[in-house]
């Protein structure tokens, strides 16, 4: 899935918060977005998911604008916060209803959850728990599945490494790089830790302020290094006199 | 697909967070909603009588049929500020492969699950059935009709809700509508009122212009917001977005914090309750509305005192009768924090007692020139409460407050807001309610002559007592809340 943005913009009480002129993204590509906090990454993965309203320019998903169309949503999966989960609903009722919306029979979902198993351990499934009685951790995981269980050709999720434990995060790692690698699944990914995607991510681009202030293609690994000298530049204290 | 979102809506309200509170509490909201039911029940039943008794010009009917507009615009507006829309239901769904026009569907049909649709029908249910002759004409018609014209109200909601991004300007269909129905009492009273009437009489006869008149124009809102509240979603998520921050360092905020000792507590206090929904709209209003309440008893009720006595014991707690219910739980988000810095527990529930009971003293001396003019005894009266909320009835909430170990999100909505209720809670007004009755037992064995005066006398010493030994209750309190800090902030923890 191609993803094409055009000047796209977001302001908030006339503040800009989002300002990317042009983004092509294309099939396959797992991007990553990095930036520090109020950088605009949750602002731009909403408007590429049509959550909120541009003030300028537009989203592509393929060839549909995605405020024109619902086509694209059926190939795309998401989980950006605790909003997309549907709190009195049991992690399995969840995975259901989620199948179901992309046409899947509760067999096809049984058989994908398998995959899933390490990633949820023992305690998600069979706890008779609603989704709002799971720890952090947990909801975390039941929202990713929920995204990847459909196989979209396009995925994105905010922040996946928050909350997870280091062993969560290494196979939802491992799950990213095979979903990307076998299905050729288009992937955004956003995260506060370039190491998180590091040796994941065939492309990142590093957002400032709204802006987009470094684009890392495939092949430039040096700037990786760069990306990280630059925050150690923002990290420095001021010197004691 | 319509019929999963329906069943989520059954899920939803089957799996509420309510049925998981204690029995007490399941058992007295029952108590509760059948209580309601059957007060809007008894009131239609008991209306014609008393209108009949008091305003015999004309019948019952004609008065509350020719007052239907009246009804129906004071209940719009009702809605349109208290009436929960089902925005944040949808939000989970926004992402999935759904039609945009099942969720519009989908909001509109969880929107109509609101007691709002349905409580009106008990009291006409009562009402058309003592001034509706079945003889004549059909009662269930009418009921259809009133029916009919709450679903308009609903209509003109969900429209106002659709258009509503925030700011005043998605209120205008309600207020247009509101506006015009008060236009139309002042200047053609008898004609509108007629028109009410004659409304309800259609109904009554099965008139088909009504009937279908009223059913286009309920088909017509709602396609209204049907179309509209697209739109609508994305506001969902821009509630989200950054927003400026409250007042920051303003000269009062500056000055709380220069306060020695308890300085810091307050300008934390200050900016719990003025930075909070839950708080903020009580912590503004109380003090205008206590004013007017005063001098709504004052100038246009006719009663004795002790009729308000619960509503004046109320006042005068004050906004802090309201806060200190929720003692400790409207800081459970952080009482990690709290808890795990050099913070003083005895100073901060000082602070406390001190922040709320200025609070009440503000408004005791606001309304003191009002209650002069209605007249001493009242000034009396509720001077006396005012002693006696802030002494024993702080002191009551602060006490029991200590084993009050519900958390809730202090920024969310306080309209129908059911978190933070509790057992201890419900307990802990009724107490205070029932603890003025042996005072002014009292105050009748003293003498049957000027039991309100001795009444209101008590209570100012007793409040005072209260007042003056505080440092020794909130110590005994403050060992109170650290005995059980584990276990609450157990609690406080639980999502």
């Amino acid at each position: 899935m191609q993803i094409h943005i055009q000047q796209l913009k977001k302001e908030y009480s006339s503040v800009p918060v989002l300002d990317i002129p042009e983004l092509q993204i294309a099939p396959g590509e797992l991007l990553g977005i990095v930036g520090n906090n109020g950088a605009g990454k949750t602002t731009m993965l909403r408007l590429v998911l049509d959550l909120i309203m541009a003030s300028d320019g537009f989203v592509e998903i393929g060839q549909e604008k995605v405020h024109e169309s619902n086509a694209w949503k059926t190939k795309t999966g998401s989980f950006l916060d605790e909003g997309f989960l549907i709190g009195f609903l049991t992690p399995e009722e969840y995975f259901y209803f989620n199948g179901e919306v992309y046409g899947l029979s509760a067999e096809e979902v049984d058989e994908r959850l398998e995959e899933y198993k390490p990633l949820m351990g023992d305690e998600i499934l069979g706890t008779d728990k609603y989704i709002r009685q799971l720890s952090t951790g947990n909801k975390q995981k039941v929202g990713i599945i929920a995204a990847m269980l459909v196989n979209p050709s396009l995925l994105l999720l905010d922040e996946p490494y928050n909350f997870l434990d280091p062993t969560s995060q290494l196979i939802v790692k491992n799950l990213l790089h095979q979903k990307n690698e076998q299905r050729g699944t288009t992937i955004l990914i956003s995260s506060h830790n370039i190491n998180h995607l590091a040796g994941l991510c065939s492309r990142v681009v590093l957002l400032e302020k709204g802006k987009i202030i470094k684009d890392i293609k495939p092949g430039e690994k040096d700037e990786l290094q760069e990306i990280e000298e630059y925050f150690n530049r923002r990290a420095q204290l001021p010197q004691n006199s | 697909m319509f019929r999963k979102l329906v069943l989520h809506s059954w899920q939803m309200f089957r799996r509420s967070p309510f049925y998981e509170k204690s029995m007490f509490v399941k058992g007295f909201f029952a108590f509760l909603l059948f209580f309601i039911l059957t007060q809007l029940y008894a009131l239609g039943t008991i209306l014609p009588v008393l209108l009949n008794e008091h305003f015999p010009q004309h019948t019952p009917g004609a008065w509350v049929y020719g007052f239907l507009f009246a009804i129906l615009g004071f209940e719009l507006l009702v809605r349109v500020f208290v009436q929960k829309t089902p925005s944040q239901q949808v939000r989970p769904y926004l992402h999935l492969p759904i039609p945009q026009s099942t969720m519009a569907l989908n909001w509109l049909f969880r929107s109509w699950l609101h007691p709002f649709n349905f409580y009106m029908l008990v009291f006409f249910y009562s009402f058309v059935r003592v001034t509706i002759n079945p003889e004549t004409s059909s009662q269930a018609l009418v009921l259809v009709g009133i029916f009919l014209l709450s679903a308009l109200n609903q209509g003109v909601y969900a429209f106002t809700k659709s258009l509503d991004k925030g700011r005043i300007w998605g209120f205008i269909p309600a207020f247009l509508v509101a506006g015009m129905v008060l236009l139309a009492y002042t200047l053609f009273p008898d004609q509108t009122m007629e028109l009410g009437l004659s409304i309800v009489l259609g109904f009554a006869d099965a008139n088909p212009v009504i009937f279908l008149s009223l059913i286009a124009g309920v088909v017509f809102f709602h396609f209204l917001a049907f179309t509209q509240v697209k739109n609508s979603f994305y506001h969902i998520f821009e509630q989200d977005s950054p927003q400026k921050a409250g007042m920051g360092n303003n000269p009062l905020e500056k000055w709380l914090a220069s306060v020695p000792v308890y300085g810091k507590y307050w300008l934390l206090e200050w900016r719990l309750v003025t930075r909070n929904k839950r708080s903020r709209f009580n912590f503004y209003s109380m003090i205008p509305m206590s004013v007017g309440f005063m001098a709504v008893i004052g100038f246009w009720l006719d009663a004795q005192l002790e009729t308000y006595m619960i509503i004046f014991l109320m006042l005068a707690g004050s906004y802090g009768g309201f806060h200190l219910q929720n003692m400790f739980s409207w800081e459970s988000h952080f009482f990690d924090y709290l808890a795990s810095r050099p913070f003083d527990l005895y100073t901060f529930i000082r602070a406390k007692f001190y922040f709320y009971g200025l609070y009440a003293a503000l408004q005791w001396l606001l309304m003191i020139p009002l209650m002069l003019v209605i007249g001493q005894d009242v000034f009396l009266f509720y001077t006396g409460l005012f002693f006696y909320g802030c002494g024993v009835g702080f002191w009551l909430y602060m006490r029991l407050g200590t084993g009050n170990s519900t958390r809730f999100d202090a920024n969310g909505k306080s309209a129908f807001n059911m978190e933070g209720i509790s057992g201890m809670k419900t307990l802990m007004v009724i107490l205070l309610f029932f603890s003025v009755i042996p005072v002014i037992i009292i105050a009748a064995l003293i003498s049957t002559e000027h039991v309100w005066t001795i009444a209101s006398l008590l209570f100012i010493v007793i409040g005072l007592a209260f007042i003056f030994t505080h440092q020794s209750w909130i110590r005994n309190i403050g060992r109170r809340f650290e005995n059980r800090k584990y276990v609450n902030l157990a609690i406080y923890r639980q999502k």
